[in-house]
């Protein structure tokens, strides 16, 4: 169960993904959301049917956490089978003050609920650092675990690539930054722009900077653009907006270094995705990011822009350097394979019981 | 900013740290001493995204209506109606009775209880999803009382010290 079920989200692929490998192994398994996107009206029930498998005591909740959901969270608290929670992390609400008081109160509320959920079955963080979050919110260290996100690489292996942005992006030789996730203040996305503009300016004036993701704040998206206006960059700065699977591809396939300043991220879906399309990752160590990176990578620890933009130069202009550090990637990027992540979760599951062909059925992935 | 702090971390073991780090700060150097950078550009841009801006202060966390967490989660539990079991206390007989019980119920109730019983359901957990969600608003409006409530007891203390300075 999750709040809700949109194509291409990183939690949303998540529940998607183990589904398909509980009923693979021949478990009962359906899908719950609140909000679910019209894609996915088919395989996904609405939250409230959930309500007929309530009293089963044998049937196992999974609950994802990585927003508030006032509903979810009381079906989970009274849901009288096995309780599974798994935890994407909730953004810090001070992130959002003086943005949007509307998100700065719902993260507050979210982040405020997690204690009230400590008495499950089972706790998993997708990363350390998010288990770790759950042990100091009141959650029994024995109970925890961690179960990273699934990275369904044939997803991008069957998608098209959209062949005439690929062409335009890659037009005049362009150096192409980007950078992946909501547009939200916690993502930090005015030090991805300045460390850029440090770049564009100094080094590369054939470069642009793409920002891929949602933009839903208005106040923020403001001042963004205010930024880029009074930085001169024009142009040389893209804010796409949410894009299809199809063009998240087509924009990785273009684009030459992976950029990412956020302050607070739970595990970081992007991370894997440049590892899987052979981009040099540049990343502030903040969050989960160095944990997901390992000794891939490199990191930066404070916006020291010039530096950092001169790192992203090294990366870009030394071939040497540059397959290194795609190749240590790649290794990293093993550790995430899909059957090695399949494993730890039957492992997981295993503690309550669960195992491939055992009798478990409703399961709410 | 704080220009002489490095801010690179390689962990690569197979990479040569120092010598890239060298080669950062030199370059950061050359460009510097050539003019390359222009303006700070943490100086750029509305005073909402510099990077040492002063956020509003946290306000504390409101109290919660003690219980109200459970009873949703309880109202959610009990929402669901289910159709009762037949047993009997009868000895021997019993079996008989549960079986002409229902055999009856599903002659006479089961094509008219169980479409109710669904609508009931229903209606119970729209009921307690809307009342999760005023939870949930009253959560955050408490929350945005209190942030007034500080505003209020701010600017009534400005307002003291003006007036004690016209006073005086």
């Amino acid at each position: 169960m999750h709040f809700a079920l949109i194509p291409g989200d990183s939690i949303s692929n998540h529940v998607i993904e183990i589904d398909g490998r509980l009923r693979a192994q021949g478990l009962e398994s359906s899908i719950f959301a609140g909000k679910i996107a019209p894609e996915l009206a088919g395989r996904v029930h609405p939250q409230s049917e959930y309500l007929a498998h309530m009293y089963a005591s044998d049937e196992v909740l999974i609950y994802h956490y990585g927003l508030y959901d006032s509903p979810g969270v009381r079906y989970f608290q009274a849901s009288r089978g096995l309780r599974v929670l798994i935890y994407h992390n909730i953004t810090p609400a001070h992130y959002f003050r003086g943005w949007s008081r509307e998100q700065e109160l719902l993260c507050d509320v979210g982040q405020q609920t997690l204690p009230a959920l400590a008495g499950c079955d089972l706790a998993l963080g997708v990363s350390e650092f998010n288990r770790r979050q759950l042990v100091e919110a009141g959650f029994d260290e024995a109970g925890t675990g961690v179960l990273p996100i699934f990275l369904a690489e044939d997803r991008f292996e069957t998608l098209p690539t959209n062949r005439p942005l690929l062409d335009r992006l890659q037009r005049g030789s362009t150096t192409n930054f980007v950078t992946v996730g909501r547009v939200a203040p916690n993502k930090a996305i005015e030090d991805s722009i300045r460390i850029f503009a440090i770049y564009h300016r100094a080094i590369n004036p054939n470069s642009r900077l793409l920002v891929i993701g949602s933009r839903y704040l208005p106040t923020y998206d403001a001042a963004l653009d205010a930024l880029v206006d009074d930085l001169g960059l024009g142009q040389a700065v893209t804010f796409t907006g949410l894009v299809s699977d199809a063009d998240l591809k087509t924009y990785y396939q273009a684009a030459d270094l992976y950029l990412h300043a956020s302050h607070h991220e739970g595990f970081c879906v992007p991370l894997l995705e440049s590892m899987y399309f052979d981009l040099p990752i540049l990343a502030r160590e903040a969050g989960a990011v160095p944990e997901t990176l390992s000794q891939a990578g490199v990191l930066f620890t404070r916006p020291g822009y010039e530096e950092v933009a001169e790192m992203a130069h090294l990366l870009l202009d030394d071939a040497r350097l540059r397959s290194r550090v795609i190749a240590r990637q790649r290794e990293r990027l093993a550790d995430f394979a899909p059957a090695g992540v399949e494993a730890r979760l039957w492992s997981l599951l295993g503690r309550l019981g669960i195992s491939p062909g055992s009798p478990l059925t409703g399961e709410g992935g | 900013m704080a220009r002489d702090e490095f801010s690179i971390q390689i962990r690569d073991p197979e990479l040569d740290a120092a010598a890239l780090a060298r080669r950062v700060t030199d370059g950061v150097a050359r460009r510097r001493a050539a003019g390359a950078y222009g303006r700070d550009v943490a100086e750029a841009g509305p005073e909402s995204l510099r990077p040492n801006r002063r956020l509003p202060p946290d306000q504390p966390t409101p109290a919660r209506f003690p219980g109200l967490n459970e009873s949703l989660a309880e109202l959610f539990a009990a929402g669901y109606l289910r159709e009762p079991d037949f047993t009997s206390r009868v000895p021997v007989a019993g079996g008989l009775v549960v079986a002409v019980r229902r055999m009856w119920n599903w002659m006479s109730t089961k094509w008219y209880v169980r479409p109710i019983l669904g609508q009931q359901s229903d209606v119970n957990a729209h009921t307690a999803r809307l009342l999760s969600d005023l939870a949930q608003w009253q959560q955050m409006q408490a929350r945005h009382v209190l942030e007034l409530e500080a505003r209020v007891a701010e600017l009534e203390s400005r307002l003291a010290e003006q007036e004690a300075g016209g006073d005086g």
